[in-house]
């Protein structure tokens, strides 16, 4: 079966999945931690890949990065924004959702001093890289930036909070190349708001260290075809077109153009 | 109405030369070019797809933002970027061919002579079908335009005529004076089919928070909001042509799709509602099946006659 899966030769389906929640609570402030049972999402998923989730009537889906994974069940961190995040919260242990994926491309995972950089509700996939990384005993440090200490169980190395609720107060910037220094970092991945990871890429590109970004974009189809959410990427000297749902929504920093 | 063997019905349908398994087609610009939504569907299973819209040369598309929700729908503001012609044939169509998918190649240009070109390449290609998009709402030049009155478009469809002998499908929008003018016009050029409505002009307004000012996304709205208005103009063009008509805008489920089918359409487009649910079109060619199977429909026709027989013209509420 795996074999075949590997070598494509049987359909792997994306769903729709009709999957169990299976547990529904706030974690930190406005952010909600959902449980969801899904054997195939959970076996098939790669940190930095995301689900689409069908939130009420709503026409579109709504996209949230993988957040982590059990042997039949995943996870989410979403954020109440609008209409479909706070539909969200209303579901209870044993509710149906209708949820497609895993879509889109996911980090590199590679044996290279890693730093994993997650801000506010970005901490969703690195949370995820996190696990993964450590069960291959891959090298990686993590920092986890907040406005206010977050009490999710993962222990960040470096946990910075704005309102300095936590060990490190302030902001990324005044701690980055300190820590890149401390932990000799050859590669950095980082999913937040775009100015952070625009600063932590042109940064780490002075210092000659790759990067990979996980963006966010708007999405309509979610699944590459309507390219609702296509924008321009560096490949050497042109300019090319990718699709954040499909080509990423990981992209390697430095083939970024920044808006 | 009798039933010969109930658990077989013909869903099938037939538009000029292009046969359809039954009348459900994935509409352009929400199902990609080729295979994209096998991962969640079974693409055999329904009539058929249209492909993007293609132009002769690639589209690089409008800025972001492209997208926004509204109630009921959402407006898209995409600038028909593709990867044009050339590639669609070298890097598509082999693989539409070696998925046996049955594809409709919809076609838009900025002057009636790039339809022209694009449309003898089709031919040239021994494809079967297109659709000339006459009513993208998002692009500045062509094809909007060229749909408005029905002289040019008359004469532009005549010229995609004379160079591509498959099935010929001339898609128009809502966005005009006299749907009725236009729809004959496209008709006396030759069509075999028309397929309605494209997206509706539209706009979403945020305004400021301090209330100086606004921003704005302008684009074509599509989904369940522009139902009532697609309806509306299939029911007025039918009254006028008698070529088949395929009939999309907002469609969502079973209902949805008697409704079109009640007001003129032959066949269906699904768009916006796949990305709703990604396997949609697959549900619905299923859910009709057993909808006629259980009804005692033996075939489309029958179903379709049965839909516009009584009170076609009245006016009035349930
Ligand atoms: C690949 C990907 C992964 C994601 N992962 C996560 C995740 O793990 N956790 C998480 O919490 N979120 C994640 N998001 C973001 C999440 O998808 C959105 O927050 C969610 O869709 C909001 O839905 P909503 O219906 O609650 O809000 P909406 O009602 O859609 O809007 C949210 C808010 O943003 C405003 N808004 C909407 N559109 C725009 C716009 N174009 N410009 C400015 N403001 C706008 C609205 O006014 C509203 O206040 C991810 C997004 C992507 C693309
Ligand atoms: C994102 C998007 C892209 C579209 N691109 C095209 C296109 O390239 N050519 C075309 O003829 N119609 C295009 N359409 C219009 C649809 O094919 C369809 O006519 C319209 O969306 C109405 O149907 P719906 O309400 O089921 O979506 C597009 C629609 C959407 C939402
Ligand atoms: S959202 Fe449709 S292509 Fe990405």
């Amino acid at each position: 079966m795996q074999n075949l899966k590997d070598q494509n030769l049987i359909r792997v389906s994306k769903g729709p999945f009709f999957a169990k929640v299976l547990e529904n609570r706030e974690i930190s402030d406005n952010i909600y931690k959902l449980r969801i049972e899904s054997e195939e999402i959970a076996q098939n998923s790669l940190p930095g890949q995301f689900v689409s989730i069908k939130c009420a009537d709503l026409t579109l889906r709504r996209p949230f990065s993988v957040a982590g994974v059990r042997e039949n069940s995943f996870d989410l961190l979403y954020k109440v924004k609008g209409t479909g995040t706070e539909w969200l919260t209303n579901l209870k242990t044993g509710d149906i959702t209708d949820i497609i994926g895993p879509m889109g491309n996911g980090f590199s995972i590679e044996n290279k001093k890693s730093l994993l950089i997650g801000c506010g509700v970005g901490i969703a996939p690195i949370d995820f890289f996190m696990d993964v990384l450590s069960a291959k005993s891959l090298p990686y440090k993590s920092i986890g930036c907040f406005r206010s200490k977050y009490k999710n169980a993962k222990e960040y190395d470096y946990h910075i909070t704005e309102d300095g609720t936590s060990a490190l107060k302030g902001k990324l910037s005044d701690y980055l190349e300190q820590i890149i220094t401390e932990t000799a970092t050859e590669k950095i991945f980082i999913c937040g708001p775009n100015p952070a990871m625009q600063y932590v890429t042109e940064y780490a590109l002075s210092l000659n260290i790759e990067t990979e970004v996980a963006l966010e974009g708007d999405f309509a189809c979610g699944t590459g075809v309507c390219m609702g959410c296509a924008i321009k990427i560096k490949k050497g000297n042109a300019l090319e077109s990718a699709k954040i749902c499909k080509d990423g929504p990981v992209f390697k920093g430095e083939e970024v153009v920044w808006r | 109405m009798a039933v010969e063997n109930p658990n077989t019905v013909d869903t099938s349908q037939k538009i000029g030369s292009l046969l359809l398994k039954n009348p459900i087609i994935t509409a352009s610009g929400t199902f990609g070019y080729t295979n994209e939504y096998e991962e969640f569907m079974e693409l055999k299973s329904i009539g058929g797809i249209v492909t993007k819209g293609i132009t002769l040369n690639p589209r690089q598309g409008n800025p972001q933002p492209r997208i926004k929700e509204v109630h009921g729908g959402l407006i898209n503001s995409i600038g028909l970027e593709n990867i044009g012609i050339q590639a669609f044939i070298e890097k598509k169509l082999p693989v539409l061919k070696e998925n046996n998918i049955n594809f409709i190649v919809n076609i838009a240009g900025e002057s009636p002579e790039e339809y022209k070109k694009i449309a003898s390449i089709c031919q040239e290609n021994e494809i079967n079908a297109i659709e000339m998009n006459l009513s993208c709402p998002n692009v500045d030049k062509g094809c909007l335009e060229f749909g408005k009155d029905e002289e040019s478009l008359y004469k532009l469809v005549l010229e995609v005529r004379k160079v591509f002998r498959g099935a010929l499908i001339v898609k128009l929008g809502s966005n005009v004076s006299y749907p009725e003018k236009i729809a004959i016009a496209v008709q006396n050029a030759g069509a075999d089919a028309i397929s309605a409505i494209n997206t509706v002009k539209a706009m979403h307004v945020n305004i400021n928070k301090n209330y100086k000012g606004f921003k704005f996304i302008k684009g074509g709205l599509s989904g369940q909001s522009i139902k009532p208005l697609a309806l509306n103009f299939i029911y007025e063009i039918k009254k006028h042509t008698n070529i088949p008509i395929i009939g999309m805008g907002g469609i969502s489920n079973l209902n949805d799709m008697l409704e079109f089918f009640a007001v003129g359409s032959d066949a269906i487009q699904i768009g916006t509602g796949t990305f709703t649910h990604p396997n949609l079109s697959e549900k619905l060619a299923f859910k009709l099946e057993n909808f006629m199977k259980v009804n005692g429909y033996n075939n489309l026709q029958a179903l379709i006659h049965s839909l516009r027989t009584e009170d076609m013209n009245k006016n009035g509420n349930d």
